[in-house]
């Protein structure tokens, strides 16, 4: 590695700035870098010497990067840095019990409206629960990524969206098994109520798989959204820095 | 016939399209980024490759959630009227299968594209390595 990459290695860590700014940044020091190293070989200095006194010209101090920091900040961090930092950090976490209630509300209504809470399999709670979860991960993991810049670790936290979007779909897979189960059973104890039962238990069955479905889905999709996002500032950053890809 | 298929899908069948056409575009996008020699096995290219493989599994879970949909509506429409004729039943549930064999379908080809595209991926970063 050349003694600039690790200088822009140097720089970039110590730039809290969201990524694709951070990217930008490094480009265009490292382009004014090139650019005064050639105009000084250009006068006769040698190659070494002239990366030298670029890099003393040009490379940020300091007092340099924490301005550069508070004008490339996210809006977001502009707006709240005259908040103290533990009161930011309720003021959040209200917001995000906020929108879950709204998220619980408008979800229970639709549900209620549908006839899905009619005679409902016992384990559509804990897989609304699981789902309820699940977006708030995302919620969380999206307001991260996108609203507050902070890209310190981006993939932080993504693979407990896949997982959890994973695990709604088998706690519904579980809870059909186990209903299933008891549905033959009592089939088994009493043959004369399979006309009543039998449809009713499909019913149930399909109807919290499906529900289970239409929960996981959306954090599946919103899983592959932040890792394509990630993957391509990932990718040009790596790049700003001159890194091996891969 | 395949008229007869896409009607008889419900509204399922888009889901079920855009997962089709995704997984063949990214996939075209993705053989285009590989082909060739000065093609580069970049974290890009990976991304887009698992995307391939992503849209199958999404379309295969879309295609079992039309058959549920299915089953639900065909369940309560029994409930309602009691008894119904064994043939109407079990042509209803064919119907309703219909939506998850297609995701089925999609799920194999997804993954035999992705497959290929990673072993290719594979290889460049392979051709670097030793490079």
């Amino acid at each position: 590695m050349s003694a600039l990459s690790e200088r822009l290695r140097s720089i970039d860590a110590s730039l809290s700035v969201p990524l694709p700014r951070r990217t930008a940044l490094l480009r265009e020091l490292r382009y004014d870098l090139d650019a005064l190293t050639e105009e000084l070989i250009a006068q006769g200095v040698p190659s070494v010497e002239a990366r030298r006194r670029a890099t003393t010209a040009l490379v940020p101090d300091a007092g340099t990067l924490e301005s550069l920091e508070s004008v490339h900040a996210s809006r977001y961090r502009r707006a709240t840095a005259a908040l103290d930092v533990r009161r930011l950090r309720g003021l959040e976490r209200g917001l995000l019990a906020a929108a879950m209630t709204v998220a619980s509300v408008s979800g229970a209504t639709m549900l209620a409206s549908a006839g899905i809470t009619r005679d409902p399999s016992p384990f559509l709670w804990p897989v609304i629960g699981a789902g309820l979860v699940l977006y708030a991960v995302c919620l969380i993991k999206a307001f991260e990524l996108w609203i507050k810049g902070d890209h310190a670790k981006p993939r932080r936290g993504l693979w407990g969206v896949a997982f959890l979007s994973g695990a709604v779909v088998v706690l519904g897979a579980a809870g059909v098994l186990t209903d299933t189960i008891v549905l033959f059973g009592t089939l088994e104890a009493s043959p004369d109520l399979a006309g009543t039962l039998f449809m009713a238990g499909v019913r149930r069955e399909a109807t919290l798989m499906a529900v289970a479905i239409v929960l996981a889905l959306p954090g599946a999709v919103f899983w592959l959204v932040a890792h394509q996002w990630i993957a391509l500032v990932e990718d040009a950053h790596r790049r700003a820095l001159a890194f091996e890809s891969h | 016939m395949i008229e007869a298929i896409w009607e008889s899908m419900g509204f399922i069948r888009w889901p079920l399209a855009f997962s089709w056409l995704s997984v063949l575009g990214i996939a075209g996008y993705s053989s285009i980024r590989l082909a060739g020699w000065s093609a580069k096995p970049d974290l890009v290219t990976k991304a887009w490759i698992d995307a391939v493989f992503f849209w199958g599994v999404f379309g295969m879970i879309a295609g079992v959630l039309g058959t549920l949909l299915g089953v639900i509506l065909a369940a309560q429409s029994i409930e309602a009227a009691g008894a119904v004729s064994t043939s109407l039943v079990w042509g209803g549930v064919k119907v309703a299968m219909l939506s998850s064999a297609t995701g089925t379908l999609l799920l194999a080809l997804s993954a035999l594209l992705w497959f290929a595209l990673q072993f290719r991926w594979r290889m460049l970063e392979a051709r670097d390595v030793h490079a």
